[in-house]
């Protein structure tokens, strides 16, 4: 049943190591800078900022809430590339999430203990019976109490050297596979190396996932796994201490973006749950001031 | 997430179709009534202002005040009519017509040279306007613009005004609408 011609994965055979970037990004729109000479039309042409408006009220939500089934063989589907980190204590593992799978891809390599939020529901069951077996620690995103107990769980068993390599996903929920939103800097606070780990799912199966109702999940899972397709790119990249002077937080964007650009996505600057805050006013800002610099660039053509 | 579409019947769509001039297809409907619902989060039936703020891109851009103002409590088929200058089909004619009104703010079909200061201080911010000489450098320029195109600062533009100065320029305002 072997066709591997069919549904090739979007790198090329040339560039293993690497997915092709085109590919992967969205096609975002790039705000073309005319020259030559200021006019009245070009000052009242405000279309650019206008469809990057329409285009944020169009876009679907970056976060979702996806299910997945444990799968129980994922051998040739999965890439893998770069040397694995050695396993050492005082070592955690970093990687962005997009989908529940994403512990089990990363499961298949090594026995990881992960730290996660329990989903109520046949998920949280799935999660107790599989999950529980490798060492994982549960918490509750809403009982304020419990950030610390987590975060003491998290120290202990770094400390420990028969526990499990932890890993731990710094964006708190799963994103769509295209960006990465802010790191939570818990796991950047811990006094361990950081090894990013960066996921990368194919394309074909990340739209057709998000994107799709006419196909169950189980249905489309199955024809792939059945298709020989590559599914997913994992790679291990350099580990990372912090910096002196470094603040945690510019630790976990570091990070963020070794991971990002390995992996071809695009940083946001907020968290997966902005749903409920506003971003702050420098982002606003910046925005201005680039535009503001390319009139006055403008002008001194005249 | 749930089956948005089963919430919304074929005789809906089609009468959202009718109202936005086909700008978009059934399909396209569908797709932007899922992502109404998902903006309407307490199902009032029209998006706030506060909603449409909860979309990060949207809070950072900085005609958002602007739009809110044309866009705040619009129930969907309103909705839809809003997006349609958005559309592929759209002619130049409705893509600039939106502009326009983007500029009118009072709605009172004329826009007048603070109605342009305005938007152009909302575009560079506080970056520029705090210094003094930089106030005066955007009225200048205004000024040197319209005078350069044939209006004074008492101009009061019209629609086909902005039709004459923005009718040659490619002008791209498009969105795509995500379908399944």
């Amino acid at each position: 049943m072997r066709s591997p011609g069919q549904l090739k994965s979007s790198s090329s055979e040339l560039d293993l190591d690497g997915p092709n970037i085109e590919d992967y990004l969205p096609s975002g729109s790039s705000i073309q800078e005319p020259l030559g000479k200021l006019r009245l039309r070009d000052l009242l042409d405000i279309s650019p900022t206008l469809t990057e408006a329409a285009g944020a009220i169009v876009d679907r939500c970056l976060v979702e809430l996806i299910c997945s089934f444990f799968v129980a063989s994922w051998t040739g589907v999965v890439k893998y590339h770069g040397p694995r980190p050695s396993m050492r204590p005082k070592q955690v593992f970093v990687a962005n999430h997009t989908s529940m799978i994403d512990f089990i891809i990363l499961e298949q390599m090594t026995a990881f203990a992960v730290i996660m939020q329990k989903h109520p529901g046949w998920v949280g069951l799935l999660q107790s019976t599989i999950l529980e077996s490798v060492g994982c620690i549960w918490f509750n995103r809403s009982e304020a109490k419990d950030r610390e107990i987590v975060a003491r769980k998290l120290r202990d068993h770094v400390q420990g050297t028969d526990n499990n390599p932890l890993l731990i996903f710094p964006e708190g929920t799963c994103v769509n596979n295209h960006y990465t939103v802010m790191f939570k800097k818990g796991a950047f606070e811990l006094g361990c190396t950081v090894c990013p780990v960066a996921i990368k799912y194919n394309k074909i199966f990340v739209d057709a996932f998000w994107n799709s109702r006419k196909q169950s999940f189980t249905m489309h899972l199955l024809q792939l796994m059945t298709s020989w397709a590559v599914v997913c790119d994992v790679w291990y990249l350099e580990p990372q201490t912090l910096r002196p002077g470094e603040t945690a937080i510019e630790f976990a964007e570091r990070v963020r973006d070794i991971i990002s650009v390995r992996a071809g996505l695009k940083k946001v600057p907020w968290d997966g749950y902005l749903k409920y805050s506003r971003p702050s006013p420098k982002h606003r800002e910046r925005k201005q001031q680039s535009f503001a610099e390319s009139v006055l660039r403008r002008l001194d053509e005249k | 997430m749930g089956n948005a579409s089963s919430m919304l019947t074929q005789y809906d769509i089609e009468e959202v179709q009718q109202h936005c001039n086909h700008a978009f297809s059934q399909q396209e409907i569908v797709s932007l009534y899922e992502r109404f619902c998902q903006l309407d989060r307490n199902n009032g039936g029209f998006i706030s202002a506060e909603e449409f703020l909860s979309v990060p891109e949207f809070a950072v851009n900085p005609l958002s005040q602007r739009l809110l103002r044309m866009v705040d409590g619009l129930n969907f088929k309103e909705f839809v009519a809003f997006l349609s200058a958005f559309s592929p089909h759209a002619t130049l004619h409705q893509k600039i017509e939106f502009i326009f009104k983007v500029y009118d703010s009072d709605g009172n079909g004329k826009v007048t040279f603070t109605d342009m200061l305005d938007v152009l201080r909302d575009l560079t911010g506080t970056f520029i306007s705090e210094k003094q000489r930089e106030v005066g450098l955007y009225f200048q320029v205004l000024t040197d613009v319209l005078d350069e195109a044939g209006y004074t600062k008492d101009s009061l533009m019209i629609l086909s005004d902005f039709v004459k100065i923005l009718g040659n320029s490619g002008l791209k305002i498009e969105v795509e609408v995500p379908v399944d």
